[in-house]
């Protein structure tokens, strides 16, 4: 089977699952994306990821998606209550991971798999196993230096002083096959995309969107109650509050539409005020439409959205003015 | 009077995840927090906070983790600490009350736990995490179960048969009435044996296979009924798909042809079938003899089944409705009091074994809903099956 058709067939199997899980079906994909990324699982693995990733909004996944997703093609037994996501499914799924997360994400899910195996030692009867997941999780949080514990191993393994050769050569396989993972990773994304006939960067950042979206619609919210107290006149709060509540639904269909700022490189800025709770300066709104303008521009969307956050940067400054 | 403090947002964050996690909290819960912040409690520092959350909302230790855990992943950072004692107009704790000694912050501890090194095992090398960016989310490793360990109990607690036995111990008012009444003279007072709860319970487990996946589930339940349940007794075996295997599968001769035969028309001729092993622990090493068992612990005893009857799978087997068949009209010989839980949502019945299998013995999904009613069938309340055996 030729790799493309391999792939082909892993997407057409994890269509199926997403189908078979009904309501649930993207998250529980999404599920599937945090899963891949250890080489194997258990149950109890698996239930805390989803406790710890899929409990609250904006995803909530259901106990019932656990066996479903153990018991589905995708997974196969490879011992009592061990599970294994077959390879092409497998490269699919992190290809996702990579695509729908940013990498604290990446960075959260391989924490909580090395605190799983310190914590509670799933595999000690099975060492091998063990370092091999402490391996991959060293893979995923710093490649380089995953690379230099293998050439440490490999030496023992050729005095014969450490594990199976066997064993070696898996790693070896598995840290190799991340590597070239990232680099192609970019790429699959791109033909993926084309086949499903839609922008990558678009597709992207709709993506990035969704994830935000419960986020930025609470930031739009505290904005608007923090700063209506301010005002001195009820004529002036009615006036505030309808042009906020139009921002706000302008807003929201930005995101709907295009991806939050959040997507944008330096977004490091932008995520700092978040953090204060006391409330949202318009400086940063007017920047991040300003951001979004320049996306939209870059990616080439509808001229009447461009006209929208025209409009909405307007009615920001309105709102300055009254401050 | 002092005025109520705005709480902090995160707080509200906070109280709706644990609720979402199967706390046991409401309005009054939060309320709680509110008149303690009022009265100057949890303002001295984050930790306090959050050590005041905990005291009033977790109910256990194992609470106390999660709402620990999500209290550091929902608060702001120590630098952004910014809630002030004059925007609440309340009077901090620290000057009132004798200082708590310092609390470890969870964060950093979460933060040190997550770089440790292995050690050297197998002739591998330790993997180390210093020197890496890891996460500094911290994380919940309390199973978050669709039944907590509190509902299962107080449920269980509900299964009882008082009988009085033992030492004569407790006060028979009435009997010192009528016996002082008798009498005509100031008796000694009649003592009468206390009342105990005689209820016994066989669990029967599924393990292994499609039953792999709720395995912590299951082990969960039991925990919670074998120490909390109150009962005189609860005997816990486990067995691989049905608890007896093998019977007559000359019934099925007149069902040939069928590609999903119903059992109905040879109800009467399948023959009760206790041949076979259940085992005593949950890895099915230690084999013992469903006879005994049945025996020993269900006779005028109640018993439950733990098992998703195929339905994981969403297979249907008629060996295996045979066999369960068989099995279940041998148990109707020991015991009345049967019932049969499933870990599945009745929904994911459906065209599997479990359905015919819901047919024929009272099944109930293994959540709130399906263990009150499962208690109050073992309790004598009517439920109405489709074809009882």
């Amino acid at each position: 089977m030729t790799s493309a058709m391999a792939i082909d067939l892993a997407q057409r199997r994890l269509n199926e699952f997403q189908k078979q899980c009904g309501k649930y079906g993207k998250a529980a994909l999404h599920l599937a994306y945090h899963a891949a990324l250890s080489v194997a699982l258990n149950a109890e693995l698996l239930h805390l990821l989803r406790i710890n990733f899929f409990l609250d909004p904006p995803e909530v996944l259901p106990y019932t998606v656990e066996f479903e997703f153990l018991l589905s093609p995708l997974c196969r037994e490879i011992d009592e209550g061990l599970y294994e996501i077959e390879p092409e499914i497998r490269d699919v799924l992190l290809a996702g991971l990579t695509q729908t997360y940013d990498a604290q994400r990446t960075r959260d899910i391989a924490t909580l798999l090395w605190q799983y195996i310190d914590h509670y030692s799933p595999w000690a009867d099975r060492v091998e196993l063990e370092r091999a997941q402490q391996l991959t999780v060293l893979n995923f949080l710093n490649p380089k230096k995953a690379q230099q514990w293998l050439a440490t191993v490999e030496t023992e393994v050729s005095r014969g002083q450490a594990a199976t050769r066997e064993w070696f050569v898996a790693m070896q396989e598995e840290i190799e096959n991340q590597a070239q993972f990232r680099e192609i990773n970019k790429e699959k994304t791109r033909i993926i995309f084309e086949l499903e006939g839609v922008d990558p960067k678009l597709k992207s950042a709709e993506n990035l969107l969704r994830r935000h979206s419960t986020k930025f619609a609470e930031i739009a919210s505290n904005f608007a109650l923090s700063d209506i107290s301010d005002l001195p006149t009820r004529r002036k709060t009615i006036e505030f509050q309808e042009s906020l509540d139009w921002l706000r639904a302008e807003l929201e269909n930005y995101i709907e539409r295009v991806g939050l700022f959040l997507v944008l490189p330096d977004r490091e800025y932008l995520r700092e005020p978040m953090q204060h709770r006391s409330g949202f300066s318009s400086d940063i709104y007017i920047k991040a439409l300003n951001y979004v303008k320049e996306l939209i521009l870059d990616i080439g969307l509808e001229p009447e959205v461009y006209q929208e956050i025209e409009g909405a940067v307007n009615v920001l400054n309105k709102i300055l003015k009254y401050k | 009077m002092t005025e109520a403090p705005t709480l902090p947002p995160f707080l509200w964050q906070l109280f709706q995840r644990l609720r979402r996690r199967g706390f046991a909290i409401g309005p009054m819960e939060y309320e709680a927090l509110r008149d303690a912040l009022r009265a100057g409690f949890g303002w001295s520092s984050r930790e306090a906070l959050r050590d005041l959350c905990n005291s009033l909302w977790a109910k256990s230790r194992r609470e106390q983790d999660v709402s620990s855990a999500l209290f550091e992943q929902l608060a702001p950072d120590v630098d952004d600490w910014h809630y002030s004692l004059e925007e609440a107009d309340a009077t901090p704790a620290s000057e009132n009350f004798p200082t708590t000694p310092e609390q470890p912050d969870l964060k950093d501890k979460t933060l040190d736990e997550s770089i440790p090194k292995t050690q050297s095992r197998g002739g591998l090398p330790p993997v180390s995490l210093a020197d890496v960016q890891v996460s500094e989310r911290p994380f919940v490793f309390v199973p978050q179960f669709p039944l907590t360990y509190r509902e299962v109990a107080q449920t269980w607690r509900c299964l009882r048969r008082p009988i009085r036995t033992g030492a004569a111990i407790e006060l028979d008012i009435e009997g010192t009435i009528a016996r002082r009444s008798r009498l005509g003279v100031a008796t000694t007072v009649v003592l009468q044996p206390r009342r105990r709860n005689m209820a016994r319970l066989l669990l029967l487990v599924d393990r292994q296979g499609s039953m792999d996946p709720f395995h912590q589930f299951c082990d969960e339940v039991c925990t919670a009924i074998q120490q909390a349940g109150r009962l005189e007794e609860t005997a816990l075996c486990y067995f691989h798909n049905v608890p007896a295997e093998g019977a007559d599968d000359q019934v099925l001769e007149s069902l040939k042809g069928q590609l999903f035969p119903s059992l109905d028309p040879v109800l009467p001729q399948i023959q009760p079938l206790i041949d076979g092993y259940l085992y005593a622990d949950p890895n099915l090493l230690s084999p013992v003899l469903l006879a005994d068992v049945l025996q020993s612990h269900a006779i005028g005893a109640a018993v439950v089944l733990i098992s998703d009857a195929g339905a994981a799978r969403n297979r249907y087997r008629v060996s295996r409705l045979l066999d369960t068949i068989a099995f279940m009209k041998a148990l109707r010989t020991y015991s009345s009091q049967y019932v049969w839980l499933n870990p599945l949502p009745k929904q994911y019945w459906l065209n599997s074994t479990a359905a015919q299998v819901a047919r024929h013995v009272p099944m109930f999904a293994l959540d709130r809903d399906g263990i009150q009613r499962a208690v109050n069938v073992l309790r004598g309340h009517q439920h109405i099956i489709e074809k009882p055996l």
